[in-house]
């Protein structure tokens, strides 16, 4: 790939062992990933799952308790001006100066980006039926998403980093942030992070994926092999039976009288010998869907090691 | 082109692209030698990652269905490919393929369901002429 | 008390513990000093120093009690809590509780300093300050019910809604300059007290009343909005907006930040007081309103440095917000955005008392000493001379308001609300102690005798003080050079231009104080000690600390 930073490693983003606690807490627990250059990367969980937490390290809001954080090969702690200079980032609350009208705080952040495109800009607030003179105060929440999605897109950073894009948004914003994510890519050699728990979302966009619960990751690699790496398994038993059998790789039963449904991890084994092992014939063995596997995992109680692709 | 992708089914999504580009060559409403939209136009309306479309390109490109010529895009391949007749026929099969399992579920041998066949083809016969 | 009334002392009481914990001390501090020193040894001092904290304290239960601190004069929305209006509550209920449980406490805050602190030292006051009042007992009502129609017209202003986006800002100021003109006003003119009851009391149910309607307006929403004609928004953002387009550097952008966050209030609260008290003062033979205008600027940029330190999108906010800590902008870039946005603020807030302080003179019919004084001057100083004077004595002053405003930055530069509340606390303490150290040495001979004693030791003393100083300023330095924050280079200009700015503290502070009162060397080791050499070096390690959690 002919990339335009070729001082730089393909690994854009590399998170080494991260640990992190608040309190008794444990926000992170022995994280490690990397994010290659020119991917979608999505970080999905539920709500308390670690996701902003992760997103906070890579921006050096959070300084790693333990393990390392490297974007660009720098530490974002170390050398701030450095990394978020070559970042755009699009906070969950769309937080931003109230006071100020459109117009001021694209100028205000502009001032910080040598790079910052004004010609793309105008493109952009023009497709966004943005007016520059209103007030950041008046704007509604899908304006406000536009606003801080056009700072953080103007300066064309090589890594956007997003934290729930999209929730609590209409469709047609939506729309607009998850357009701006494939435009960022298909300029060659830019990379997105962004988390969500709109998987439908994550399964259009994303190529990499990271799936955390209650700070552990339970899945780091390529959409395709997470999805191969799971299977929807329905078994139908001679007679009814009350309570689901135990299988060894099944994480989530749902099902009742003869027919039973599990999430079963493909790498456990072969999961026919299995299910007849367990008095059962398999009668459908499907590819399940994120949601399915998310809503498997969420259900869960105790965590597996992490499969990890490189 | 009127492609529609659904996330939610497991089917991973270069693929549903791949099969309904297949069916749409088959139905002919893709003719030889019309251009296919951009990998990045048609990443762009379906929102999703210009990758998969990619993939399911490259994947049209291997099986002869589709060509890549240098500098100015991808075309529906030239030939009547052999493999369009068998998509063709693979599309008919999974419809017979229903409606036996529903005959048969219903009570009805294959003998019945084929004189059936017949009767409603000498129905349909005037308003397909027409 | 109802339910409902409980709920909201409660509710008052729960979100500012400190608050009635640090005005409960205050006052228990005030009755032990009161049954300490015997009547005849009050004086106007000890009267200033009781009163100093009792003033910031009632302007904070006025906040608290109105609500305001988080609503923002500049809009048109009701200040009053959006969450309040959700219960099953009349809106004379919402309006009527805070109004008369604000009304009590703030009513028994002023008794309790006018009964300890203005009474026993009325007569050295009226004497030392050339008032004529009434006796004591007189004015007692007359001036509680003054701050009590002050609260209740505060809270109708800041919960109405209004058309348009000035009003309440002016409404606000003609509400907090004008019941206390009024009431001096009515001093000067001699109206009975029984008068000034009569009116004041009267005005509390008409603010009532406009509380309740204001409320049941922005309950329901049905608040008029009055448009701003289109060729006049134009012509607003033609000049006002093309002249924030366009930031010449990352540190102009934080600047304009800044400025909002504390600066441009600074200077708004300087213009109105100044302009207030120059009306007020504009008598012949009032003693002192000079030095009173002149001591505004140092005085609000104490309060303003409050505002200044915090680092979130909201004034009150004081941990760093994400939009803030992700400007690719150094930690030391955010400091110094924040000391150029204090400065401007001062130097305007210096102007603009200066100018009062003529303007007072000149109105007042004391012109003929202005002119005095410059005659004296010009006639024993060369030309230069005067030059040098004057830059030296007027960069003090501005340095000195400067430093008021920045020295404490480091501590909501930290962002952890514990560390300002314990430091809030020590320092509140060590006032109060040096206070009470102060009254004691005041009202006891044998003490000052042993003091005079010890005179000589002072050098020794402020010297060893400035190397322990120089010493925690340079680990200060060198946290800063191993985190990289600055470079030598850096560190180099700043040391030069800080340098500078000691030099003029301390040219103004020996033009000042005559030689009678202390050696130079004891002046300058004195400023040094006063003077904030690692406190400004911690800033960009807060910042940091505040970022990087």
């Amino acid at each position: 790939m002919n990339s335009p930073y070729p001082d730089v490693a393909e690994q854009v983003v590399e998170i080494r062992d991260l640990d992190r606690r608040f309190g008794t807490k444990q926000a992170l627990d022995n994280i490690s990933l990397t994010v290659p250059r020119g991917s979608v990367f999505g970080i999905v969980g539920v709500n308390g799952a670690g996701k902003t937490t992760l997103i906070k390290h890579v921006l050096g809001l959070l300084r790693p308790q333990s393990g390392t954080v490297t974007v660009f090969g720098r530490d974002p702690v170390a050398d701030p001006v450095g990394v978020l200079s070559r970042l755009g980032y699009l906070s969950e609350q769309h937080e931003m100066p109230d006071w100020m009208r459109v117009g001021d705080l694209l100028a205000y952040t502009a001032a910080f980006y040598p790079k910052w495109d004004h010609h793309y800009a105008d493109t952009l607030v023009e497709s966004f039926q943005l007016d520059p003179n209103v007030k950041v105060r008046s704007l509604s929440k899908g304006q406000r998403a536009r606003v801080g999605l056009l700072s953080a897109l103007a300066h064309r950073p090589e890594v956007l980093v997003l934290d729930e894009p999209s929730s609590g948004l209409d469709p047609i914003v939506r729309r607009d942030i998850l357009g701006a994510i494939i435009r960022t890519i298909s300029e060659e050699g830019r990379t997105v992070m962004f988390s969500s728990h709109l998987l439908d979302e994550v399964e259009r966009v994303a190529d990499h994926i990271a799936m955390l619960h209650q700070g552990r990751l339970l899945f780091c690699g390529m959409l395709e092999g997470m999805k191969q790496a799971f299977r929807r398994v329905t078994l139908r038993f001679q007679e009814a039976i009350d309570r689901p059998p135990r299988l060894e790789s099944a994480i989530d039963w749902h099902g009742s009288g003869y027919e039973w449904t599990a999430m079963c991890r493909e790498s456990d084994g072969d999961l026919y010998a299995q299910a007849t092992m367990a008095g059962g014939e398999v009668v459908a063995a499907t590819v399940p869907s994120l949601d399915e596997i998310f809503v498997a995992h969420a259900a869960l109680e105790q965590t597996f090691p992490p499969i990890c692709e490189e | 082109m009127q492609i529609h992708v659904t996330p939610q089914d497991g089917v991973p999504i270069y693929r549903q692209i791949v099969n309904q580009v297949k069916y749409l060559i088959a139905a002919g409403r893709l003719k030889p030698g019309e251009e296919l939209p951009s990998i990045r136009s048609l990443a762009e309306q379906l929102v999703i990652n210009p990758n998969t479309v990619a993939r399911a390109y490259r994947e049209l490109e291997t099986a002869g269905l589709v060509a890549k010529r240098r500098t100015a895009g991808t075309f529906v391949a030239d030939m009547p490919s052999p493999l369009a007749r068998r998509e063709r026929k693979r599309i008919l099969c999974r419809r017979i393929d229903a409606l036996l399992a529903e005959g048969h579920q219903l009570g009805f041998a294959l003998e019945e369901i084929v004189s059936l066949c017949y009767e409603r083809e000498q129905i349909l016969q005037p308003s397909l002429e027409e | 008390m109802s339910v409902c009334g409980r709920a909201f002392a409660w509710h008052f009481w729960h979100r500012f513990p400190w608050v009635t914990f640090g005005g409960g001390t205050y006052l228990t501090f005030l009755i032990s000093a009161h049954a300490m020193i015997p009547p005849e040894r009050w004086s106007a001092i000890v009267a200033l120093c009781g009163l100093a904290p009792v003033l910031p304290f009632l302007l904070y239960l006025l906040m608290i009690f109105s609500f305001s601190e988080h609503a923002d004069v500049f809009v048109k929305d009701s200040g009053y809590p959006a969450y309040l209006f959700r219960h099953p509550l009349t809106s004379r209920a919402l309006a009527g509780w805070p109004m008369f449980i604000g009304a009590t406490t703030i009513a028994a805050v002023w008794l309790a300093t006018v009964m300890l602190v203005l009474r026993p030292t009325f007569t050295v006051v009226q004497h030392e300050f050339a008032l004529d009042m009434r006796e004591p007992i007189d004015w007692v009502l007359p001036s509680t019910l003054m701050m009590v129609c002050l609260l209740v017209w505060l809270q109708a202003v800041i919960w109405t809604t209004f058309p348009l986006v000035l009003l309440r800002a002016c409404a606000a100021v003609m509400v907090v300059a004008g019941v206390p003109s009024l009431a001096a006003v009515a001093a000067h003119y001699g109206f009975s007290p029984a008068m000034t009851c009569l009116w004041t009391g009267l005005s509390l149910p008409a603010a009532y009343a406009a509380a309740v309607i204001g409320i049941n307006r922005a309950r329901h929403g049905d608040a008029p909005h009055w448009g701003v004609p289109a060729p006049l928004i134009s012509l607003i953002n033609n000049t006002v907006g093309r002249r924030c387009s366009q930031f010449l550097s990352p540190q102009a952008a934080q600047r304009c930040i800044e400025w909002h966050r504390s600066g441009r209030l600074m200077v708004l609260i300087t213009f109105a007081s100044v302009v207030l008290l120059s009306v007020l003062f504009c008598r012949p033979n009032f003693k002192g309103s000079v030095l009173i205008i002149l001591l505004l600027p140092p005085y609000f940029s104490l309060f303003m440095a409050m505002a200044l330190g915090g680092m979130g999108l909201q004034r009150e906010q004081i941990a760093m917000s994400p939009f803030l800590a992700c400007r690719p902008l150094s930690s030391t870039g955010f400091v110094v955005a924040k000391l150029q946005a204090a400065a401007w603020a001062c130097l305007l807030s210096c102007t603009i008392a200066i100018l009062g302080a003529v303007a007072t003179l000149y109105f007042g019919g004391r012109a003929d000493r202005l002119i005095v004084l410059g005659r004296m001057v010009a006639a024993s100083y060369s030309g230069p001379q005067i030059v040098a004077m004057s830059v030296v004595v007027l960069s003090g002053y501005f340095v000195v308001t400067w430093l008021v405003n920045v020295q404490a930055l480091f501590v909501k530069l930290c962002g952890r609300a514990w560390i300002d509340t314990v430091l809030g606390i020590t320092v509140g303490a060590q006032l109060l102690g040096s206070v009470y150290f102060g009254l004691t040495l005041y009202s006891s001979q044998s003490m000052q005798a042993n003091l005079s004693a010890y005179r000589s030791d002072v050098p020794a003393a402020l010297l060893s003080l400035v190397l322990l100083k120089v010493l925690l300023a340079s680990i200060v330095v060198r946290a800063i050079l191993q985190r990289r924050l600055l470079n030598l280079r850096q560190i180099g200009k700043c040391s030069a231009t800080w340098a500078g700015v000691c030099g003029f503290t301390i040219l103004a502070v020996l033009y000042w104080i005559p030689a009678t009162v202390a050696a130079w060397y004891e002046i300058v080791l004195g400023v040094c000690v006063m003077l904030p050499f690692s406190r400004l070096g911690l800033a960009p390690l807060a910042v940091r600390w505040n970022r990087h959690r």
